[in-house]
């Protein structure tokens, strides 16, 4: 009966934040579990929400970024949402994710499996985190800060000794690196290969920062 | 701008290589997400894990597979392959990876080039890495800019754990010529400031920066982490080094012994004896405490990192910490590491 009451006040409130902040992040836990991701640090979460965000325009630049709910300032330890934060606490406490051992790691609940959270209402931001944790499942999760620590608008707000927040709008500094790197790419290759989509010189771009990472170089 | 001017020109010199493989991506087979967690996930983790590499084997299996490949089934029956591979090198799998056929034969590239036209998904375990072969095509990189070479030599690099060891390391990088000179005030000057028995080991004036800044970049060279510096942790405190390591955190506070050029050159600072050693032992311990009780970051050790730069260097008094308070305490027993000091002279 409460799982019902639930639902139903949830499913009124579909169109608010922190509901979607919800389905993110289950979704961040379901999907990673499909590759063995079994457990996932919370500042992990924080950071891939942030880049769902930042890399989004680069890969979808004519649609609205699903993921500006988010506004994510730089705090000690990387990109930090309080609303993610009071996410977290809210599926913690009832279930919906749990403490895995270890400090501030978690896993899926006994409550997730429950329905009270309709994935397919959201099925287009839901396929684009599926496409970042792929992405980052290559590298491994503790790869993760290293790529936030090199991503271009990341670098540039904490170099700007403001407290301003992380853009992640469409002329965010991390889509202008990704324009430049496609440019370069294209016109080193010439004309022998074509039509190479978004998607692929985001995994370029990927495997080209973990490069540097392997091979010491910044 | 100057930015990828390496990519571009790691594109133009490689260009052949490069077009193979974006070719190959072209295919949504190779390009399928699946297939890339596959190949750079689980079976790069099991390449690795194979002690003997030299001895070469193939895993295979139908492309229809790939919609169907079950990444938790895989995880399961990866160590049976293992114990299959004892006896045969060419194993076919479903998409749970459990065996199908296995066989041991002499693996050619005609083989592999069949199977795949035969729509297969063929991965070749070789000495250098895993090759794959799709549609005909033989594709020995996983993608353009690393190989599993890149991958093994950057494991020999140090781990977090091996810090002390990389210390040492610095330590004897310090005294070579060409590195050494970077810390130590001109003769000139200091000739001039003091004729007779010129302190030789003096430092930069404000040399905390330097020598921060040098260790912070063999640190980057040396080890597997990134470290960074004070202003991008928080703009409040000067805190020195940082870095995140499979999610724990670390410190590094740098400090000095020994003397420098004061702000205007016209003379020598104080000296920076024992006391400035203790000193540092509580300012990193304080710094631990702050960022554990009031901040997110939560410290997994803090070091202490002092470079002896004295004329004469006997051992630094820390009094048997005796000075620590009992309120930090806690952080010196469980979140605090002195570092041997760095011994560093003018050449």
């Amino acid at each position: 009966m409460l799982q019902i009451k639930l639902k139903i006040k949830l499913m009124e409130k579909s169109n608010n934040t922190q509901y979607l902040i919800y389905i993110d992040i289950l979704s961040i836990f379901k999907i990673a579990k499909d590759i063995q991701w079994l457990t996932i640090r919370q500042d992990s979460l924080y950071r891939i929400l942030y880049l769902s965000s930042v890399l989004y325009a680069f890969r979808h630049d004519k649609s609205k970024n699903p993921f500006s709910i988010y506004r994510f300032i730089v705090d000690t330890t990387g990109p930090y949402d309080a609303n993610i934060s009071k996410a977290i606490t809210f599926l913690i406490k009832d279930e919906y994710i749990e403490r895995a051992g270890g400090e501030d790691i978690y896993k899926l609940g006994n409550n997730s499996a429950s329905n009270v959270f309709d994935f397919h209402l959201e099925e287009e931001r839901i396929d684009w985190i599926k496409q970042i944790i792929y992405i980052l499942g290559i590298y491994g999760e503790n790869k993760i800060y290293e790529f936030i620590f090199r991503d271009p608008q990341y670098q540039t707000t904490i170099k700007s000794n403001t407290q301003q927040g992380l853009n992640t709008e469409t002329d965010n500094e991390t889509t202008k690196t990704l324009v430049l790197f496609k440019e370069a790419f294209e016109e080193s290759l010439g004309d022998s290969i074509q039509d190479i989509s978004s998607q692929t010189y985001l995994e370029l771009y990927f495997e080209y920062i973990f490069s540097k990472i392997l091979k010491r170089e910044d | 701008m100057n930015q990828f001017n390496d990519l571009k020109e790691y594109v133009v010199v490689n260009h052949i290589e490069v077009s193979a493989i974006m070719e190959s991506q072209r295919l949504k087979i190779n390009n399928a997400a699946q297939v890339k967690i596959l190949h750079g996930k689980f079976l790069t983790a099991f390449w690795k894990d194979r002690p003997n590499k030299s001895l070469n084997y193939v895993i295979y299996f139908k492309e229809e597979c790939i919609a169907k490949l079950d990444f938790e089934q895989v995880s399961i029956n990866l160590p049976i392959i293992t114990e299959a591979l004892k006896t045969h090198n060419m194993i076919e799998v479903n998409s749970n990876f459990d065996i199908t056929t296995k066989e041991h034969i002499e693996i050619t590239e005609q083989i592999l080039i069949d199977h795949s036209n035969n729509e297969f998904v063929v991965f070749f375990f070789g000495e250098e890495g895993i090759d794959s072969v799709i549609r005909g095509k033989i594709i020995d990189k996983i993608n353009v800019f690393y190989n599993e070479k890149d991958r093994l030599q950057f494991l020999k690099k140090y781990h977090i754990s091996k810090l002390q060891e990389c210390i040492y390391e610095y330590e004897v990088f310090v005294k070579e010529p060409g590195n050494n000179e970077a810390f130590f005030a001109s003769k000139k000057l200091i000739a001039t400031l003091q004729a007779v028995n010129p302190p030789n080991n003096t430092l930069h004036n404000k040399p905390e920066k330097v020598l921060r800044d040098n260790l912070l970049s063999f640190l980057n060279r040396n080890t597997q982490h990134t470290f960074s510096k004070e202003n991008e942790l928080n703009n409040q405190r000067e805190l020195d080094l940082y870095a995140e390591v499979e999610g724990k955190k670390y410190l590094i506070e740098v400090k000095w012994l020994g003397q420098s050029i004061n702000d205007d050159d016209s003379g020598f600072t104080q000296k920076m004896t024992d006391v400035a050693a203790r000193k540092g032992v509580t300012q990193t311990l304080e710094y631990i405490q702050e960022l554990i009780e009031n901040m997110r970051y939560n410290v997994h050790c803090g070091f202490l990192c002092v470079f002896d730069v004295r004329e004469i260097k006997r051992a630094i008094n820390y009094d048997s910490y005796n000075f620590v308070t009992e309120d930090l305490k806690p952080y010196f027993t469980n979140h605090f590491i002195k570092l041997d000091e760095i011994k560093l002279d003018r050449n």
